[in-house]
């Protein structure tokens, strides 16, 4: 039986390295910094990021999961996946019928060239259909192998590649990238 | 990622980006503390919301008559008794790869079934149908009686239960389930079960064209002994919204069905001729393309000398009986078990299986010297049936998986029964000539004087090994303008239709080498990759031919796999290719493309011989 372990619940307590693997401290200690950095590539508050970050973490200690160890990633970062683009129906939902909504703005100090290419890069990437947007982030971000990815997102292989193939070409198409080399030759085998 | 790089401007820039951003967000002070504070406190907060919010509290009230007495009615029957019975022990670990489309489709809790069905826009996406006769029961049998290897009974269970509740309100659903049921029976599949593990249809804006594309699981009925095993995944995807050519040739899929249009092909088209659609790049149809058509629906199986023409079905709006017409888009082998070529036994699952086998696949020099027959599936061996020995019979017992391998129980020419690797069995109609000569021989025998006439039954499909770990010798004389006889006559294998006579060629990347040079390995020298290429081709000899990928910068090499009928003083010699693997070194990514230096040191090549004048080599006619 999987054992859930909570510690410091108050006061900010140093999460446990030691602890199981499945114990939120130890989760915490791995993965939440990077599960947070893997969200707001999706949504832009980080406040949101955070928000669908710790749903993930509640999911996976409190849900019904019986998971292997060494897996709790894949399951994180599918869920954390999912729980932003969820976010971002729900707020396209709410713009539709708001349209007053302001969108976030960079403060000053923020705001610059580094700042404005980046947020032109990551404005591409949410435009891209989900799956596409979530195979570039997972390969481009988090690094990861094709199988990794495959194991994430829950498809085949195949699909990763092709998901891969079609997002960085949108976004070459969006970003105007001039320093493309080329698309394939009609007909040619990718 | 094999993707050749034709956008590392595009990649650099993300990658900068991403990091850039990565390095600005930090996790706020408080996040552990609010963490831990959800954790605690996400039950009593359901209960707050849902028991005692004064809003909802007429509706508890309502929903607590109603669990009552389905709780009541439900304990009663014998699903409740066993789920009550399974809650009670502790569930069987499960792989994350059994929990296929998404980690939520384990949780039996209405808030991860609700959360999963908002995502894929279906309701109902899990489910399982038997096929079979009406008032069969065998599924329902299976599905409580189902291994571990398969997936807990408890998830089983949770299943079916949602995937009623779905079928009820979810035509979507249905529909899907319905072009899978109808694709397995047009391909004489029976005595299966259906599970559909994963599929969503578009539901919003931010949906892809894959998202119409639904997965299954398909799996024998559990057999007296209560087994049961996974044959194969099948992918589909309606044609008109969103196939695409991609995902229909996976490297993994171990067979799939593409489909060709009648009357002119357009450039839309193309991805449903048989040969252009492996010629096709990226190719999707748009929503309002909905002409009827009909499907032409050829298994396209690697490396198979099992493939044989007559398996094509037809298939119309008529035939599937449904609004729309389903493609089969991909198919995988069993998830368990390293040979995708095992999952062949799909076609031949069922009790009205009469064909008989024959023993192929095995290098003449195995220490075996044929097919082991054993007492149980990857058991003690109890006899030995040659290779090329035909007349091998299945028996009416269910599949097994062991030791990575699905398991036939069969009756052996002699009469002796026992169990054998199914990878190794083909149906006898699958050969010419049933005189298995030289299956195994070797090609460098074969290339020594007899002129090679390519004899293309089958489509090679270039599938992925892994990276280049065995430069080997060169044999130099004939081999090498036999070999670019076969590269050459292999291009002008086309269905004759248009000038699409290179078609292959260019998808194979053939005329890329026109700078390489071949070479004839021995074998893979790297484990992995030896494993996964006799899984495919069951030790057969191949010619490789090698070069630099201009477009990558990367080593690549393209091994060609060749079976040969007909002694060498026959005069008859035919040697067929069987399949193809395209084999490349790992590439850096983004930066400019250039590959990694092969650790083992140059390849010891011979210059290119000029390849004959395509007209000079015919393929045999059929």
């Amino acid at each position: 039986m999987r054992v859930v372990t909570v510690e410091g619940s108050e006061g900010g307590a140093t999460p446990d390295a030691d602890a199981s693997s499945l114990s939120l401290p130890s989760l915490y200690d791995t993965h939440y910094t990077r599960m947070v950095r893997l969200a707001s590539m999706y949504v832009d508050h980080q406040e949101s990021a955070e928000e669908v970050v710790q749903d993930a973490f509640v999911k996976l200690l409190k849900g019904n999961y019986n998971i292997k160890p060494g897996s709790e990633a894949a399951y994180l970062r599918r869920m954390v996946l999912n729980g932003a683009h969820s976010t971002l129906r729900k707020r396209r939902v709410r713009r539709r019928h708001s349209p007053q909504e302001p969108e976030p703005v960079a403060s000053a100090e923020e705001s610059g060239v580094c700042r404005s290419e980046r947020d032109r890069i990551l404005n591409a990437v949410r435009q891209l259909p989900k799956k596409q947007a979530a195979v570039i982030v997972l390969r481009y971000y988090l690094d990861l192998s094709e199988a990794e990815i495959a194991e994430s997102l829950g498809m085949a292989r195949g699909s990763v590649k092709s998901h891969a193939h079609r997002g960085l070409r949108k976004l070459q198409q969006i970003l105007g990238d001039d320093e493309r080399t080329g698309d394939l030759p009609a007909g040619g085998r990718p | 990622m094999t993707e050749p790089n034709n956008f590392s401007g595009v990649e650099r820039r993300i990658t900068e980006a991403f990091r850039s951003h990565a390095d600005s967000v930090q996790p706020s002070p408080d996040a552990y503390a609010r963490l831990a504070r959800a954790v605690n406190a996400k039950d009593a907060g359901v209960l707050e919301r849902w028991g005692f919010g004064s809003y909802f509290r007429p509706v508890a009230f309502v929903a607590a008559v109603l669990v009552a007495f389905g709780l009541g009615g439900y304990m009663l029957s014998s699903q409740g008794m066993q789920a009550v019975e399974s809650a009670n022990g502790a569930p069987a670990a499960v792989d994350p790869t059994d929990v296929l489309e998404d980690p939520d489709a384990g949780s039996s809790s209405a808030e991860a079934q609700a959360d999963d069905e908002s995502q894929s826009g279906v309701s109902g996406s899990l489910g399982v149908r038997p096929i079979g006769p009406e008032g069969d029961n065998r599924g329902a049998e299976a599905l409580r009686q189902t291994p571990s290897t398969v997936a807990s009974g408890e998830r089983v269970e949770s299943e079916t239960e949602r995937y009623m509740e779905g079928l009820a309100y979810s035509p979507v659903g249905k529909t899907r389930l319905d072009a899978a049921e109808k694709f397995l029976e047009l391909l004489g599949v029976t005595d299966v079960d259906v599970i559909e593990t994963g599929g969503a249809a578009n539901s919003d804006s931010d949906s892809d064209a894959d998202d119409v594309s639904s997965s299954f699981l398909v799996r024998t009925r559990a057999g007296e002994g209560g087994d049961s095993v996974i044959i194969t995944t099948l992918s589909i995807a309606p044609i008109g919204e969103g196939f695409v050519v991609d995902e229909a040739r996976s490297d993994e899929y171990n067979f799939e069905f593409v489909g060709a249009v009648e009357g002119e092909l357009t450039e839309e088209d193309d991805i449903f001729d048989p040969i252009n659609i492996i010629a096709a790049t990226d190719v999707e149809l748009t929503d309002d393309d909905t002409r009827p058509r009909t499907v032409t629906l050829v298994p396209v199986i690697p490396p198979s000398p099992r493939f044989v023409a007559e398996d094509s079905r037809v298939v119309d709006h008529d035939t599937v009986g449904a609004s729309r017409v389903w493609v089969v888009v991909g198919a995988e082998g069993p998830l368990v078990g390293r040979s995708p070529f095992s999952a062949k036994p799909a076609y031949f699952v069922g009790s009205d299986d009469r064909s008989e086998y024959t023993v192929f696949g095995l290098a003449p020099d195995d220490d075996d010297g044929g097919l082991v027959l054993r007492a149980e599936p990857n058991g003690e061996p109890i006899g030995l049936i040659r290779l090329g020995a035909t007349g091998v019979k299945r028996l009416t017992i269910a599949p097994r998986l062991a030791g990575d391998r699905v398991w036939w129980a069969v009756t052996a020419p002699d009469g002796a029964q026992g169990w054998v690797a199914s990878e190794y069995l083909a149906p006898n109609d699958a050969f010419d000539d049933a005189a298995l000569v030289a299956l195994g021989s070797d090609l460098r025998d074969a290339l020594s004087g007899q002129l090679l006439i390519p004899r293309v039954t089958t489509f090679a499909y270039p599938v992925y090994v892994g990276p280049i770990t065995d430069p080997q010798q060169v044999k130099r004389g004939l081999e090498m303008p036999m070999a670019w006889s076969v590269v050459r006559g292999l291009g002008q294998q086309t269905d004759g239709s248009d000038d699409s006579g290179d078609s292959m060629v260019r998808y194979f990347g053939i005329d890329r080498w026109t700078d390489g040079e071949i070479v004839v390995p021995d074998g893979y020298l790297d484990p992995a990759a030896r494993r996964s290429a006799n899984a495919y081709f069951g030790g057969l000899p191949s010619i490789a031919i090698e070069t630099v990928n201009p477009d990558t910068g990367g080593r690549e090499r393209v091994h060609i796999f060749v079976s040969h009928r007909g002694g060498h003083d026959s005069g008859l010699a035919h040697t067929a290719i069987v399949g193809i693997v395209l084999e490349r070194e790992p590439i850096n990514k983004g930066v400019g493309g250039r590959g990694e230096p092969n650790p083992n040191g140059p390849v010891v090549t011979t210059p290119r011989p000029k390849p004959p004048d395509r007209t000079t080599v015919k393929p045999e006619p059929d």
